[in-house]
């Protein structure tokens, strides 16, 4: 059965491994995946626990339709507290390596405790070995998997790594996959180095019995049918997400020089169109990958053309790199992208994050607070594509002053630096922004902003908003499961309904977080695609659960609040400066500069955008105010009795 | 034949534009969309003359994807050209 699969707990201190059985009770409310994760980290961790302590569990989960006939449902989640932000951890991956999880037996793994000398453990069809992992230890994300195959003497074994920046507790190290696949953000590579655990190396053959089959593989012919003709996915199964950049700069709605300006001046070379010719000459014509069974295919496979990298085989880039590593430093090179990208993904680290530090770095550089002294004699202006890689290595190295200070990330980078630096940092719960502006979108200015992990677009982001859909569509998507007669507007520059949008999604990314499917899949990025009706049934036909859709919305609710819980408790208030539910005044107070006539001018409003916030709490039955669950909603979400330590 | 098509702010410098135009399915609509909008072709068309990739048109609410240029219109239908600007 697709349910049968064990929860396992390990403690690397004593050794000791304990499974047992997910109680279908628990599935009925949390799902798998990041939903039964929430609930994990609140029961199985204290109230300011150190990230870095053994008490903090790491915990590792496949969603609950991963590796069944259900399509794009390949997504590994893996939470914690983070050390980045002291508030919740969390990242979510693709891949393989969560369906391999499934067929080793297991769908959530609670890893305690801490290693006395490196270790990894090792999963194959029921059995959990902890194995010593000093060939390992050093070795990049690449090298580690490769070689953990090599003395396992199987090529078909399954990776998580943490690379020499989780080792180096460098706080926003990622867990990573194959070669790019990267569960970024919240530093849970560094809980794996703190726990002197390498690598987790997953080998399962065990079926998962799937409940009704004949009509799994039918359904799901809906499911690819509905993936595989919408253009946003066909166009991004060919320039892979870089592909939002072109249009994005050009409109003006995209971080340039540390958040200074919205539009990258002269980058044609590092345009989409651009990796995909690089593509095309250093891997082939054939060079876009998938992830588990998916049908988008939006991972670009290279070699690095030029420089000291030069042959280097990497996966990627992705929007976000080209934040990082272009629009964000002031650079305009596809090399300095790709080689970024590059030692990223064999370092595991978050490029988003540090190269939203480096920026950050060179704005005080250029205003004077950091000098050449600081830098170890780095030219650390915008537009130096040396000094930004040079940066990323001193990094994720930890070897110069201003390297290991950028490695704590940026709130304890600004305590050590002092002198207002914190003014020009670019965060929400001392997490880096991604490099979208978002000041003439107040929806998406929400969504950062309250986002469950610090700023994100992961967690609740209504991309969609900025398509100028017809308000027929925003309103058939938007008003189901659970009805809504609000407003809405396809004016991307309008606060009035965006709360509304926001709250919904984070639903919808709550439920396929839960369930293991990529949101590439979902109303993301695409109207037409697969969503809470459509769910309901994949998990119906594959593992025998029978949910409405309207159940299944109060299950993501329930989890959501759950997360919600951990940071209220983590110390989490709506206006704390570095916890809180807000944005950096910057936001509020330098209007858009570059761009087209609908962006020039823009800023967020502050009296609006805590209305909006204000609406955004009432929807979820949070006090107003304090963004504090009512008794009332814990009462009708069953978690009023939490931590319960049912599992 | 009279549709009425609603651009994208991005395609248009920024403010939407709605306009009815005459054609028989979407390529004659935008055909005359870009004499009386010139500014706009670079935005919706590549190189080759195909749609961007980052383009969609829909058809009273519906995606015309893949057709889109040759998708039929009837009097009355609305055309929306949206973008997939995002910040995802």
């Amino acid at each position: 059965m697709a349910l049968s699969r064990r929860i396992a707990y390990i403690d690397l201190s004593t050794g000791k491994i304990e499974t047992k059985p997910i109680p279908v009770e628990m599935r009925k409310k949390f799902l798998g995946g990041r939903g039964l994760d929430a609930y994990l980290l609140y029961n199985h961790s204290e109230k300011g626990v150190d990230p870095f302590s053994p008490e903090n569990p790491l915990i590792v989960s496949a969603g609950l339709l991963v590796g069944t006939l259900a399509s794009a449902t390949s997504r590994t989640h893996v939470m914690a507290k983070s050390p980045l932000t002291g508030l919740l951890g969390s990242c979510n991956m693709g891949g393989f390596f969560a369906p391999e999880l499934r067929w080793a037996g297991f769908d959530h793994l609670v890893i305690k405790g801490k290693a006395d000398k490196p270790v990894y453990i090792y999963i194959h069809n029921g059995e959990i070995e902890i194995r010593d992992a000093k060939n390992l230890w050093g070795k990049s994300v690449t090298e580690a998997q490769r070689a953990v195959r090599e003395e396992l003497g199987d090529p078909d074994v399954k990776c998580l790594v943490c690379g020499p920046a989780g080792e180096k507790l460098v706080r926003f190290a990622n867990v990573m996959t194959g070669v790019k696949n990267a569960g970024g953000r919240t530093g849970m590579g560094a809980v794996m180095g703190s726990k002197k655990l390498k690598l987790i190396a997953v080998r399962g053959t065990m079926d998962i019995k799937i409940a009704y089959p004949k009509e799994a593989l039918e359904f799901n012919k809906r499911f690819i049918e509905q993936i595989t003709t919408a253009k946003v996915n066909q166009t991004m199964s060919i320039l892979g997400t870089p592909f939002i950049w072109g249009a994005t700069n050009s409109w003006g709605g995209i971080r340039v020089n540390n958040f200074q300006y919205n539009q990258l001046l002269y980058a044609d070379d590092v345009e989409p169109e651009r990796f995909h010719e690089i593509a095309n000459e250093t891997f082939g014509k054939y060079h876009m990958a998938g992830c588990f069974a998916c049908q988008v295919h939006c991972r670009t496979r290279y070699r690095i053309p030029d420089g000291p990298y030069k042959g280097c085989y990497d996966e990627g880039p992705e929007y976000t790199t080209q934040g990082a590593f272009a629009s964000e430093v002031g650079c305009t090179s596809a090399l300095t992208v790709l080689t970024g990208n590059y030692l990223c993904n064999q370092y595991g680290v978050d490029w988003l994050e540090l190269g939203s530090l480096i920026a950050w770095a060179m704005e005080l550089y250029e205003k004077g607070i950091l000098t050449s002294k600081d830098t170890g004699g780095i030219d650390l202006r915008f537009g130096n594509d040396e000094a930004v890689i040079e940066m990323v290595k001193h990094v994720c190295e930890r070897d110069t002053y201003l390297g290991d200070v950028l490695a704590e990330g940026g709130l304890r980078a600004a305590e050590i630096i002092g002198k207002d630096s914190i003014k020009y940092l670019i965060h929400v719960k001392g997490m880096q922004n991604l490099h979208s502006d978002e000041r003439p979108t107040p929806a998406l200015a929400l969504n950062v902003a309250t986002a469950s992990r610090g700023s994100d677009h992961l967690r609740s982001r209504p991309a969609i908003d900025l398509y100028h859909l017809p308000e027929a569509v925003l309103r058939k998507i938007y008003s189901s499961p659970i009805p809504y007669e609000g407003p809405l507007s396809s004016d991307f520059r309008e606060y009035v309904g965006k709360a509304w949008q926001v709250f919904w999604q984070e639903q919808c990314y709550m439920a396929v977080d839960s369930l293991g499917i990529c949101k590439y899949h979902t109303t993301f990025l695409g109207a037409t695609l697969p969503n809470f009706e459509d769910w309901v049934k994949a998990i119906y036909f594959n593992t025998g659960l029978e949910f409405t859709p309207q159940e299944l919305w109060t299950i993501a609710e329930r989890c959501n609040n759950m997360e919600r819980l951990f940071n209220l408790r983590e110390g989490l208030t709506p206006d704390d400066p570095y916890k809180g539910d807000r944005l950096v005044d910057r936001y509020h107070d330098e209007p858009a500069k570059r761009g087209a006539p609908d962006v020039v001018g823009s800023y967020i409003d502050r009296e609006k955008f805590l209305k909006m916030r204000e609406e955004f709490y009432r929807y979820h039955g949070w006090d107003e105010k304090t963004g504090v669950p009512t008794e009332e909603t814990l009462k009708r979400l069953g978690i009023e009795n939490e931590p319960s330590h049912l599992l | 034949m009279s549709v009425k098509l609603v651009v994208h702010p991005f395609l248009n410098d920024g403010k939407e534009l709605q306009l009815e135009v005459n054609g028989s399915t979407v390529g004659e609509c935008l055909k005359e969309l870009i004499r009386l909008h010139p500014h706009i072709e670079d935005k919706l068309f590549d190189k080759k003359g195909k749609i961007r990739g980052y383009v969609e048109i829909l058809v009273n609410s519906k995606s015309t994807y893949p057709e889109e240029l040759s998708y039929p219109v009837k009097d009355g239908d609305v055309v929306n050209l949206i973008v997939f600007l995002s910040g995802g």
